[in-house]
């Protein structure tokens, strides 16, 4: 063993301490950000059933397996099951949600290109989790 | 400490041992049985997604169950064992003990895998190797569902006694002239890792007795429509299995230490 200096342990130390406090400080940064919904964004209620997708706009239309949004407009889903776990995804968007019977989960998101994406359970539901799709139809109004 | 050579002994002999290296030995043989038998369920798997459209499994209700039976063989029927199999064999000798500290509770962690096993492969359940919440207590079918609780309660049970005896065996049987901090860093592991088990897992067996009585309907505490909530669940389950990962990757530290540092003929 012996005599030998200490100070390169105590950089390294100093040095992953504070990009722990960096990364962090940043992650709470974002994650405040990202969870700010826009005032005028609009209420959507999504809610999971063994094994389809019903959508219920704020004028009370409901649609079933395919949901229509406007490009560039802010939507705020609240999100329930009426049975077991399921999961809101739209990939495309990188919206995903849990559906937890007894709770009411949020998320939001703007659309921000027209065309057709792919909605789909992703948390394992039962029989046919595997095809409990639907789709998300964003329309451009002001083309 | 003599390593004998042995003439081949029947392989009743073997299985009514309660020696530490007969038990490591019969954990060592199980978990590689567990592990062709996950794998050859994973195989299954890749060849249904080889390509779009149904290629050997038609129902999907099969395909659930597969890769349920899959991940729970892997994760407890397979890497668990595997990581008793070499402490049994190898922390009593590295502490200087002549057996690990209560043979014969050793003996009963391991003879209560098989029963569970068989529980977890004739069940052949279909939700998932986490088992969350509504969907398996209201809509996950029997008697499936209640064998794999049934049998991973037994898993449980035997992680914990092997964890027990991983402990004494380490804090009270170690030889006196061996300090602890000359304790080789595999034993250690072992040491670190039954004692998370002994903190980790009690929370999933009284989980998965929760879910038992939700099943029957006695209780609803996960069912929303008994008062209860399904996230109560999810924290019970992941307090025991975030732990989990290191319980299973601090003895590989360990073996990496004896294997690459200590015993180095490879880099020096
Ligand atoms: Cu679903």
């Amino acid at each position: 063993m012996g005599h030998h200096s200490t100070w390169p342990e105590w950089v390294y130390v100093g040095v992953v301490v504070a990009l722990m406090c960096y990364v962090g400080a940043e992650a709470w940064n974002i994650e405040r950000i990202i969870e700010h919904v826009p005032e005028d964004a609009e209420l959507i209620k999504v809610t999971g059933q063994q094994w389809l997708w019903t959508f219920e706009h704020e004028d009370g239309t409901k649609e079933i397996g395919e949901l229509h949004l406007e490009k560039g407009k802010a939507y705020h889903f609240e999100i329930y099951s009426k049975d077991v776990i399921h999961s809101f995804n739209i990939h495309d968007y990188v919206v995903l949600m849990d559906a937890v019977p007894g709770r009411v989960n949020t998320v939001w998101f703007s659309p921000d290109k027209a065309g057709e994406f792919d909605i789909q359970c992703r948390e394992y539901c039962g029989l046919i989790h595997y095809n409990m799709r639907g789709t998300l139809i964003v329309e451009d109004k002001g083309a | 400490m003599v390593l004998e050579l042995q003439k081949p002994r029947p392989i009743w002999q073997i299985m009514f041992s309660t020696h530490h290296t007969d038990v490591g030995l019969l954990y060592l043989i199980t978990s590689l049985a567990f592990m062709f038998m996950g794998g050859a369920l994973a195989l299954l798997l890749r060849v249904e997604l080889f390509s779009p459209g149904v290629q050997l499994i038609a129902d999907s209700m099969t395909y659930n169950r597969i890769f349920t039976v899959h991940g729970t063989t892997l994760i407890f029927l397979f890497i668990l064992p595997s990581a008793s199999a070499f402490g049994n064999y190898l922390v009593p000798i590295m502490v200087r003990y002549k057996d690990m500290a209560y043979p014969k509770l050793n003996a009963v962690a391991f003879w209560m895998i098989p029963p569970a096993g068989a529980l977890i492969w004739l069940g052949f359940a279909d939700f998932t190797w986490y088992a969350y919440p509504t969907y398996s207590v209201i809509s996950a079918p029997g008697p499936a569902a209640d064998m794999w609780i049934f049998g991973l309660k037994i898993l449980g049970v035997s992680s914990i006694l092997g964890a027990i005896n991983f402990v004494v065996t380490i804090m009270k049987c170690k030889h006196p002239d061996l300090p602890l901090s000359k304790m080789p860093l595999l034993a250690w592991s072992y040491l670190t890792s039954s004692l998370i088990i002994l903190v980790a897992v009690p929370t999933f067996a009284a989980a998965l007795l929760m879910l038992l009585t939700d099943r029957l309907g006695a209780s609803g505490f996960f069912n929303p429509a008994m008062g209860g909530d399904p996230i109560a669940y999810q924290h019970l389950f992941w307090f025991t299995f975030h732990p989990e990962v290191y319980i299973l990757v601090i003895p590989a530290i360990g073996f990496y230490e004896i294997l690459f540092i200590r015993h180095n003929t490879i880099w020096t």
